[in-house]
């Protein structure tokens, strides 16, 4: 074996490390009970060290823990599905009229550093208008938000994706006689298909997995499945296993996002 | 499907794009019925101007009549032009067929009667047996021939095409030549070629317009710009292998004028008034013969020049032989036969004078060797 190649595996391992140890300690825990997770050493392999428990997974289905998930799949894909219709004609605008007022590197620069805005520094002050407003720990108040911080990298995305339509092809459409509106449902969405697809998965996503405006903005009406896991304590002792339990089942929707859309993820990360 | 075809007048356009000019001043008249040639070397306007015959963009100033009304602001489906374009645009979501039925499915004609025509055109250009085949799946004569279909299809009375051949593969080019050429005749709609390539202005040879820079230089058929070339531009441009220049001075020699060359010095009897001391002679490599033997019978006005061969490529059936001498580009001789020499080889080559080409140093067409030799 080459030395590089050997060096590779060793750093691939390392890393490794971080991210599988984990994922294999959060299962694990998952289906263990209560009494399991904290003994010392730890029980690492099912079956052998402990005997696999649904506990965790019982108390989930028979509590609110349950609805949290739904709240997250409300909030998260309604707020991707307000965000979509103005990033696409902005991403639209962005890549087929560059002499529209205002379009330049500077104003798409701007909406990008919306998204680079870290969440603390803004979440406070986000908090006093909803409150204001009479708003606070409601879907109005938490989609509105999401779908706010969504558009920015919605609009990054689409407007890679609208570059790569030859501008031809919607010539073609006008020489047919269709309009704006009708070249863009009839050509450009269509044509742009799975990677809008995978554009709306990422946004999706992104909004799936968010804590901090979940649990701000939210926390005793609306409960993400996020917002929910501080909750999980029995007095001073945290349900190690319900945590886990939640973070496996979080999981899937993400996993299966990416094995359906794993191409086109890899051409929005690798900058195609 | 006869129909009423328009001529178009294209009076004074002119188009801005990114702060320069990019039509200038455009006058132009394309007759009815008519395979007209756009001829000009890339980015010249044609595209633009290709553009704002369809209606897909304004001109910034001047007027587009179709006989004599004004269709400045309409659209292009207002205007019953189509388009065809250089990358075929054909819509990668759509079956062939559903791609030529695309403006038809816009006129919201019944189901029937859109598969009737659609099925018609295809007949025509013989997809028939493609059309549930996806663009991707197509070969670029295919592709071309949907994209025509798909402009002809709703009874456009213009279509235009921009750079219609240019991703063809050769062969290919030669058979869709041909079926423009068949179209042209048999529907009897108004063609514009927007083009690059003057194999194109050789074959439609009869209406041309050469355009360079944004503006229309000149208008006429075949004949006329190979002959009389407005400029050096037209004169590169038109021709199977480009012209020739060598730089000429005039010089007095014991009491005749003398065109003082890097190839030899050429007595002409006389020399218009009009030619200035330092001018360009042109001369075309299909006009320059190689070897002494066949020189032409009226002998006084021939010419003879000896440089050293540089490369002789051979295409097809003819050989072009690089000639040195002295220049900083080598003179280009079109030998009708393969003729092989090796490169360091000195030959003798004659034109006759009456074929040359004169222009000031400007660049600017003065006349023919022929105009003065009489």
């Amino acid at each position: 074996m080459k030395l590089s190649r050997l060096l590779g595996l060793i750093g691939l391992a390392i890393f490794g490390l971080f991210i599988i140890g984990p994922l294999y300690i959060t299962i694990i825990t998952a289906i263990k009970n209560i009494n399991d997770v904290f003994t010392i050493p730890p029980k690492l392999i099912p079956y052998t060290d402990f005997e696999p428990s649904s506990e965790a997974f019982d108390f989930i289905f028979n509590t609110r823990g349950k609805y949290t998930f739904i709240t997250s799949l409300i909030v998260a894909s309604t707020a991707t599905a307000i965000a979509l219709i103005p990033s696409l004609l902005a991403a639209y605008g962005f890549s087929r009229c560059p002499k529209a007022a205002m379009n330049d590197e500077r104003s798409f620069f701007t909406l990008l550093t919306l998204r680079m805005v870290p969440p603390f520094a803004v979440v406070l002050p986000i908090f006093l208008y909803w409150n204001q407003l009479g708003l606070f720990d409601t879907y109005p108040a938490l989609i509105w938000t999401y779908t706010v911080f969504s558009v920015p990298l919605a609009v990054w995305l689409l407007k890679g994706f609208v570059d790569e339509v030859p501008p031809s092809i919607e010539d073609a459409a006008k020489v047919d006689g269709y309009g704006f509106l009708d070249r863009l449902r009839k050509f450009v969405i269509p044509i742009l298909g799975p990677a809008l697809a995978a554009t709306i998965a990422l946004v999706w996503l992104f909004l799936w997995n968010e804590f901090l405006f979940a649990l701000k903005l939210g926390g005793s009406r609306v409960v993400t499945y996020t917002a929910y896991l501080p909750q999980l304590r029995v007095g001073q002792r945290i349900q190690w296993n319900v945590l886990g339990a939640i973070g496996v089942l979080g999981a899937i929707p993400p996993l299966i996002i990416l094995i359906l859309f794993r191409k086109y993820l890899i051409r929005v990360y690798l900058g195609r | 499907m006869k129909q009423f075809l328009p001529t178009i007048k294209l009076v004074d356009i002119c188009k801005k794009s990114n702060g320069s000019l990019i039509l200038k001043n455009i006058n132009l008249e394309i007759p009815n019925k008519a395979l007209y040639v756009v001829l000009g070397p890339p980015r010249s306007g044609k595209s633009a101007l290709g553009r704002i015959i369809a209606g897909l963009d304004t001109p910034d100033t001047g007027r587009i009549l179709f006989d004599d009304q004004d269709v400045t602001n309409l659209g292009p489906v207002e205007r019953n032009v189509s388009m065809v374009f250089q990358d075929f645009a054909l819509y990668p979501h759509l079956t062939a067929f559903d791609n030529i039925a695309s403006p038809l499915r816009k006129l919201k004609l019944l189901k029937e009667e859109i598969r009737k025509r659609v099925l018609e055109v295809a007949e025509y250009l013989k997809i028939s047996h493609r059309l549930t085949h996806y663009p991707s799946e197509l070969s670029g004569g295919e592709k071309q021939r949907v994209a025509i279909a798909r402009a002809l299809v709703k009874g456009a009375q213009i279509i235009i095409l921009d750079e219609p051949f240019i991703r063809l593969d050769l062969k290919i080019r030669e058979d869709m030549r041909a079926e423009l050429y068949r179209l042209q005749k048999d529907v009897g709609v108004n063609i514009i070629l927007l083009s690059s390539d003057p194999i194109d202005a050789m074959v439609f040879s009869e209406n041309i317009a050469f355009m360079q820079n944004g503006e229309i230089v000149q208008v006429g058929n075949l004949t006329e710009l190979y002959d009389d070339p407005k400029n050096i531009s037209v004169a590169r441009y038109i021709g199977v292998i480009e012209m020739n220049f060598i730089p000429a001075k005039i010089t007095q020699e014991n009491n005749r004028k003398v065109l003082d060359t890097e190839i030899g010095k050429m007595a002409l009897p006389t020399i218009p008034q009009l030619l200035e001391d330092e001018i360009l002679i042109g001369i075309r490599p299909e006009h320059i013969h190689i070897g002494e033997e066949d020189v032409p019978s009226h002998a006084g006005n021939i010419f003879t020049f000896e440089g050293r061969v540089k490369i002789a490529e051979v295409i097809g059936s003819e050989t072009i032989v690089h000639l040195d001498v002295g220049l900083a580009e080598p003179i280009r001789v079109l030998v009708p036969t393969i003729y092989k020499k090796n490169p360091g080889e000195v030959l003798k080559a004659t034109f006759n004078m009456r074929d040359l080409y004169f222009f000031d140093v400007s660049g600017r067409f003065i006349c023919r060797g022929g105009d003065i030799l009489g």
